[in-house]
């Protein structure tokens, strides 16, 4: 039987391959006449050997080595025990895996249709122009949204910082894929979290246009926590199949649960909050140009009717009686 | 009212203090807005140089009345049960032989809101302690009537038949800030103008501990109540016909307290929104727009333009209060009207910036009155685009409502709107009304809404 011997370090990772055809003896040390030489320093010089024995199987020999031959488990394997497909040596610390020829592999994983589009989008023009898109809309929302007078160096300094982020953001992932993957694929990994931090710019004033006009305003943070979770989830999902070697399953319910459990963290207080008593009337408060306003408004007795319905409100779940002593009346005093 | 309007405004806003019995909680005394004075020397002596010049008439005047009338003189005092000391100190003056006292209801609210936690007593000129009961109360005039455990003394004072001259010096007897039975001098001034409620206009320094001591004339008569004070010589008191009608009713009343202040709380905002809807609302210009002027006499209105050149808008506003309110509790206050004209316009701005400044201000609403957890109901609102028929003008408006727990039927409402459809203009109206049933309230909604373009 062909083998195949791969030298592997402590994540499995592949070091060097050789491959064995017509051989029925193998033999391993720190000397350079083996047939694999190993240069870790607690690998005898003629560590072991693997043998063909008459069944077609290989067996361990252990040539009297200093530290012995062990599992992945570091248990000491007994001289000539046999060794199956797939088996993991650990001679000192070196780790060897001893693999048949006709050892079957897993079949291709289908390339992503996103894969193309993460090509595009990383090429450095559209990089560039899409890093002039964001810095020029962050700068025409702040003056938006600013009706005092707007400190230039104010502004420079947010948008300085934000890039910092984003660049930031994108070089972790990358440096990641670089020590797993051995690529960072900064560019790719720059224009998604260029194309998120844009989303998280737009998608937000959309929502508002739209609560706006159909009268949702109240739901506003709600939903933007909704689209932060989706915006956020996609980015990881994004940085995750750049980077990581992930099954395609594993990346979704990563990104998913990562997304959503720090939305949720951030959910979670004002939930605790809305508790207690309120003093102050919560109600609809936005207000946006005529521009983006097309709603249909009501009659003033459509309105009239609307406000008798909020006397109705207090009506149905207390009876309506009369306090008849002052007494009574304090079992809710503090 | 709008938070973001509390500037100062360079002309006198009436701030009515109540003379909150002397409390040692601070909490209590910040919650009645007392402004702590300073008292330099015996009260007398500062009666005596702030009196009307003539020195020598009133030292005499004034400490024949206080050994005349001392035995008919009580400090009200509420022990808290707890502590076993005074939480909170007034005044009060013995009315009838069978040992009845009138004072404010102010001075006693806090036993009658917590029974279980305070008592009444009532302390006299030579420090004999009587347990007392309250009989009835009148919570929008703030008085009550209270009854000794066992009278001592058949002598009162008795009620004058008619009003003083303005002009008139009158003496307000009391227990200032725990300090000991006092006399102040001071002159009748008639009534405050604005006054729905009908407060007499004293100038005289009343001070906190006050609340509910007789004020007299030089024949000994009682002509009003001590019951509030604006600092600087300015005390306002319950004139005479409250007390009297108090007292016919209140005497033998058979329902107990709160039903008495529910009734007198419904009666009170009935007449009073009557008397509203009798007024002219006169229109008024505001920028563009029209709003509306005087509502009627006693609701006094003040505005303010700002023109400086660091704004990139313009912004007039007007703002219109009725000036008296009506105490139930520390937290909890009711009767108050009050209605806000705010008109933006800018040429600087663009359409998204001015409509951002916009939302900022109209975000900002809250109830004129100030109300607690175990008082109201939360707010319920609704809001929603409305157009007149005859108008181009689109406001988006908002309407809301909390309900009275212990007197229901009566409610807080707060409207607030604004023009959505204008470019780089804008008119906010809003108005709160505390205390008012739903009958009124809404007659008062459509009536504003028609009014205000």
């Amino acid at each position: 039987m062909n083998l195949v011997v791969e030298e592997i370090n402590r994540s499995r990772k592949v070091l060097q391959r050789y491959r064995f055809k017509a051989q029925s003896k193998i033999t391993i040390g720190r000397a350079l006449d083996n047939d694999i030489i190993l240069s870790e320093p607690h690998v005898s010089p003629y560590h072991m050997e693997l043998v063909l024995n008459d069944n077609g199987q290989w067996q361990i020999h252990d040539l009297d080595s200093c530290n012995g031959v062990r599992s992945q488990s570091r248990k000491k394997i007994p001289d000539g025990s046999i060794i199956d497909s797939g088996d993991t040596l650990l001679l000192g610390r070196s780790y060897i895996s001893v693999w048949n020829e006709d050892h079957p592999v897993e079949k291709a994983w289908p390339l992503h249709s996103v894969e193309d589009v993460f090509h595009t989008i990383s090429s450095p023009w559209i990089l560039m122009s899409l890093i002039g898109v964001f810095l020029f809309a962050e700068w025409q929302f702040s003056v938006m949204n600013n009706y005092r007078d707007l400190a230039t160096s104010k502004l420079i300094n947010e948008m300085v910082y934000e890039m910092l982020i984003i660049l930031g953001w994108a070089s972790v992932w990358s440096l990641g894929g670089r020590v797993l993957r051995h690529e960072s694929r900064f560019n790719s990994q720059l224009a998604v979290t260029l194309c998120a931090a844009m989303l998280l710019q737009w998608l937000p004033m959309l929502m508002k246009i739209l609560a706006y006009n159909g009268q949702y305003g109240l739901w506003l943070t709600e939903i933007r926590y909704f689209i932060n979770g989706a915006i956020f989830s996609i980015l990881l999902w994004s940085n995750f199949y750049l980077s990581l070697p992930q099954k395609p399953g594993i990346r979704i319910i990563w990104s998913n649960t990562l997304a959503w459990g720090v939305v949720l963290i951030y959910l979670l207080p004002p939930i605790f909050d809305a508790q207690r008593f309120r003093g102050y009337p919560l109600y609809d408060s936005l207000l946006l140009p005529p521009s983006v306003f097309w709603a249909e408004p009501e009659s003033p007795e459509a309105f009239h009717d609307r406000a008798t319905k909020l006397y109705d409100k207090h009506k149905p779940s207390e009876k309506v009686e009369k306090p008849d002593s002052a007494k009574q009346q304090d079992k809710t005093s503090d | 009212m709008l938070r973001q309007l509390q500037r100062e405004l360079s002309f006198l806003t009436q701030r009515f203090q109540k003379l909150c019995p002397l409390s040692f909680q601070q909490v209590a005394q910040q919650l009645c807005r007392l402004q702590l004075r300073r008292l330099t020397g015996g009260l007398l002596l500062m009666a005596l140089v702030s009196s009307n010049g003539l020195l020598a008439q009133s030292t005499q005047d004034a400490s024949q009345l206080f050994q005349s009338y001392q035995d008919r003189l009580f400090q009200i005092r509420t022990i808290d049960i707890a502590s076993g000391s005074k939480a909170s100190i007034g005044s009060g003056f013995a009315i009838d032989s069978e040992g009845t006292i009138a004072t404010n209801y102010h001075v006693v609210s806090k036993y009658i809101l917590h029974p279980d936690e305070y008592y009444l007593e009532a302390l006299t000129f030579d420090k004999k302690k009587i347990p007392i009961d309250v009989i009835s109360i009148d919570v929008v005039n703030d008085l009550a009537l209270v009854k000794l455990d066992s009278p001592i003394s058949k002598d009162f004072l008795s009620l004058a038949i008619s009003e003083p001259q303005k002009g008139e010096q009158i003496f307000s007897l009391g227990n200032p800030r725990d300090l000991g039975m006092t006399v102040v001098p001071g002159t009748f001034n008639g009534r405050t103008a604005h006054s729905y409620y009908g407060r007499i206009l004293f100038s005289g320094s009343v001070n906190p501990g006050m609340s509910g001591g007789p004020v007299i004339n030089n024949k000994g008569e009682v002509i009003g109540v001590n019951v509030a004070t604006s600092g600087n010589q300015i005390s306002f008191l319950v004139p005479l016909d409250k007390l009297k009608q108090l007292l016919e009713t209140g005497k033998s009343s058979e329902e107990s307290l709160s039903e008495q202040a529910y009734d007198q709380l419904k009666t009170n905002q009935n007449l009073l929104m009557q008397r509203l809807f009798e007024g002219q609302w006169q229109p008024m210009a505001l920028g563009d727009a029209q709003v509306i002027g005087e509502l009627t006499g006693f609701i006094s209105c003040w505005g303010e333009s700002n023109k400086r050149r660091e704004e990139q808008f313009n912004e007039v506003y007007r703002r219109c209060k009725n000036s008296e309110y009506i105490y139930i509790a520390p937290d909890f206050y009711t009767g108050i009207i009050e209605m806000e004209f705010f008109w933006y316009e800018s040429e600087k701005l663009s359409n998204w910036q001015f409509y951002k400044m916009l939302n900022d201000s109209f975000a900002s609403a809250s109830a004129g009155n100030m109300a607690g957890e175990e008082h109201v109901t939360e707010f319920s609102c609704d809001d929603e685009f409305v157009q007149s028929d005859n108008s181009k003008h689109i406001s988006k408006t908002i309407y809301c409502v909390r309900e009275y727990k212990q007197f229901p039927g009566l409610y807080d409402v707060l409207f607030l709107s604004s023009t959505v459809n204008l470019q780089q203009k804008a008119l906010v109206s809003h108005y709160t009304i505390s205390g008012i049933e739903q009958k009124q309230a809404e007659q008062f909604l459509k009536r504003f809404m028609e009014q205000v373009q």
